[in-house]
């Protein structure tokens, strides 16, 4: 009961807000007459969510298998560059500021160049997913593995435990939570990089995700269906951040602090 | 080349963020500069500068609109620049646009105005190497591989209404000629009187397949001014005709020096290539309305024809399209500019 009261209690001030936004977009829309190609309001948003839903949905599909495998390459890729940058020094000052370019590099520049490399569909897509969101998990992985506790450190080395048995049983359980901070970050990332990504690399028609289905709206005016999909994206953003709070809380509840 | 074709993609995605942006902050900016000296205008185009704005670059260039007592600016657009929703919502007073998007604007209310169709013959068409098995967009369309077009567009919907839908498989277009010069597409959309032209003076040969073979020949180029403008001052609108008339007549009879200013706007075309692309301009340029009237002049049954086909592929329903009201106007434009630039509503503007 107590459990439940804590949960509502952290649901209804964001669904307040998001209640009170959505009003008072309805009735500015609606008292000074903003025509639909300019803004929707949100019943109409709503209505082409229904009444497209057979486009909308597969469109959303596709757009979250790129994005899916775009953030798990990006876990995968992040930790272990992490680790590596972690366990050998030279690489750590060398190619971490190097690291920090994938932070910068303007994604809708690069995005044509992916196409060129990678190919139209899919893996030019998940690419731009990947090289967006890589680099929080790849600062919180190194970040968690150099505060490891040095007393803790000290008595590995007695135990002679070598480096990869250092890094397996003390230094990744102890830089969890901070992994889990960058793949946060990583999740609402890794789908913008996936709709920019299908902004020029993906197929269009009845093979549209959601990037091809807002570049087409906007050639067509069809601005509802632009927020639409936009609604859609920020969705699938809000589902994996989720996942990706659920699994830190799963991995992290019995013994962290910071647990969700 | 690449090079120029990337950073044009790349810049058309900048400008799509950008556009929103604009859009986003709109305003009535429709009437600017009611002081004495020239009456200003921006006109916002909707690709890069290419031949298909010939009469515009020259009646600048060779000083029309100065002599009509307007100070006119060009804005180049490209792939995702919103120029139907700029100037259906009054933050450019005029602006270049296709007639079957004008359409769908003021069905959703927008309020825009063709003007002037620089374009009798629509040029949109579908490019396939010389070296293709297709030899027809009925073929092409009954043919698989990808496609380098916007699969949404009224055009590919009159196409697959025509031929069937197609198993094409539809990539972006977004300016860059890359992936159909590297074989990744079979074919791409174009511009007659641009894309094919460009492959040529690459030394690529192409086929060309104009839709409006297929029975889709809307107005494709046209200039749409803001209600506003139309409204409050249509001798600014009358005097703008006037000058773009006189701008393409001179782009049609000597192209060369337009042609520079446009090679310098945009590096993927050479004079050379300019020369070419204008050497076919007079075929969609002119038409029986044309030499019947003048220059840029619409006919009703073209529109309502339109109208009957974006019906027909579901691009308006029937409830709007009784909504959609004055979709063009033909100002009466000076017989000879020796007459003068008129101002009988007070307006400054002489030189």
């Amino acid at each position: 009961m107590n459990r439940m009261g804590s949960t509502w209690s952290v649901v209804w001030p964001p669904l307040v807000f998001v209640g009170i936004f959505i009003l008072a977009w309805e009735l500015v829309v609606v008292a000074f007459g903003i025509p639909l190609y300019l803004l929707p309001a949100p019943h109409e948003v709503v209505e082409v969510l229904w009444s497209e839903s057979d486009r909308l949905l597969p469109a959303t599909g596709r757009t979250a298998l790129a994005t899916g495998i775009g953030f798990f390459a990006s876990a995968v890729i992040g930790v272990i560059s992490g680790s590596l940058l972690s366990i050998v020094p030279l690489a750590r000052r060398g190619i971490y500021p190097l690291t920090l370019l994938l932070q910068m590099v303007p994604l809708v520049a690069i995005a044509p160049m992916l196409v060129i490399w990678f190919g139209y569909g899919l893996p030019s897509v998940v690419a731009a997913a990947c090289i967006v969101s890589v680099f929080p998990v790849i600062a919180g992985t190194l970040d968690g593995l150099q505060s490891v506790d040095k007393g803790l450190l000290e008595l590995f080395h007695t135990h002679r435990a070598g480096r990869i048995r250092t890094w397996w049983l003390l230094g990744l359980p102890w830089s969890l939570p901070s992994i889990f901070t960058g793949l946060r970050i990583a999740a609402g990332l890794s789908v913008i990089g996936a709709v920019v990504g299908e902004f020029v690399g993906a197929y269009g028609g009845d093979q549209a995700p959601l990037g091809s289905v807002i570049t087409s709206a906007l050639r067509q005016n069809r601005t509802e269906v632009v927020f639409a999909a936009v609604v859609l994206a920020s969705a699938l953003g809000f589902l994996l951040f989720g996942i990706v709070n659920v699994a830190g809380w799963v991995l992290l509840r019995r013994w962290h602090a910071s647990k969700v | 080349m690449l090079h120029s074709s990337l950073r044009r993609a790349s810049v058309s995605i900048t400008a799509l963020a950008l556009g929103v942006f604009l859009i986003a902050g709109c305003g009535d900016t429709g009437s600017s500069d009611e002081g004495s000296g020239p009456r200003r205008l921006t006109v916002q185009l909707n690709w890069f500068p290419e031949p298909e704005f010939g009469g515009l670059y020259a009646a600048k260039e060779n000083g029309h609109f100065e002599a009509q007592g307007l100070q006119v600016e060009l804005v180049k657009g490209g792939a995702d620049v919103p120029a139907g929703q700029l100037v259906a919502s009054g933050s450019v007073q005029i602006a270049v646009v296709s007639a079957a998007q004008l359409v769908t604007l003021r069905a959703q209310g927008g309020r825009a105005t063709a003007v002037f169709a620089s374009f009798q013959k629509a040029p949109r068409a579908v490019v396939v190497k010389e070296d293709s098995k297709y030899d027809s967009l009925e073929s092409l369309w009954a043919g698989e591989g990808r496609i380098m077009a916007d699969a949404g567009l009224p055009w590919t919907r009159w196409v697959n209404h025509r031929f069937g839908d197609t198993k094409l498989r539809f990539v972006p277009y977004a300016g860059s000629l890359a992936p159909f010069l590297s074989g990744e597409v079979v074919a791409m959309q174009a511009f007659a009187t641009a894309e094919p032209v460009q492959l040529e003076a690459e030394g690529k040969s192409v086929r060309t397949f104009l839709t409006a073979d297929t029975g889709y020949d809307p107005y494709d180029v046209v200039l749409a001014v803001h209600d506003d403008l139309l409204e409050d001052d249509p001798d600014t609108v009358r005097r703008f005709v006037t000058a773009l008339t006189g701008g393409w007549e001179d782009y049609l009879e000597d192209p060369a020096s337009t042609n520079a200013v446009i090679a310098k706007l945009n590096p993927d075309f050479t004079s050379a290539t300019l020369e070419l692309a204008a050497s076919r301009l007079p075929a969609f340029v002119r038409s029986p309305d044309t030499e019947s009237h003048r220059l840029g002049w619409m006919s009703e049954d073209r529109w309502k024809t339109l109208l009957e086909q974006l019906v027909t592929i579901g691009e308006l329903t029937e409830e709007r399209r009784t909504g959609v009201g004055r979709l063009f106007v033909n100002p009466e434009i000076e017989p000879d500019s020796s007459e003068g630039v008129p101002g009988p509503d007070g307006s400054p503007g002489n030189d």
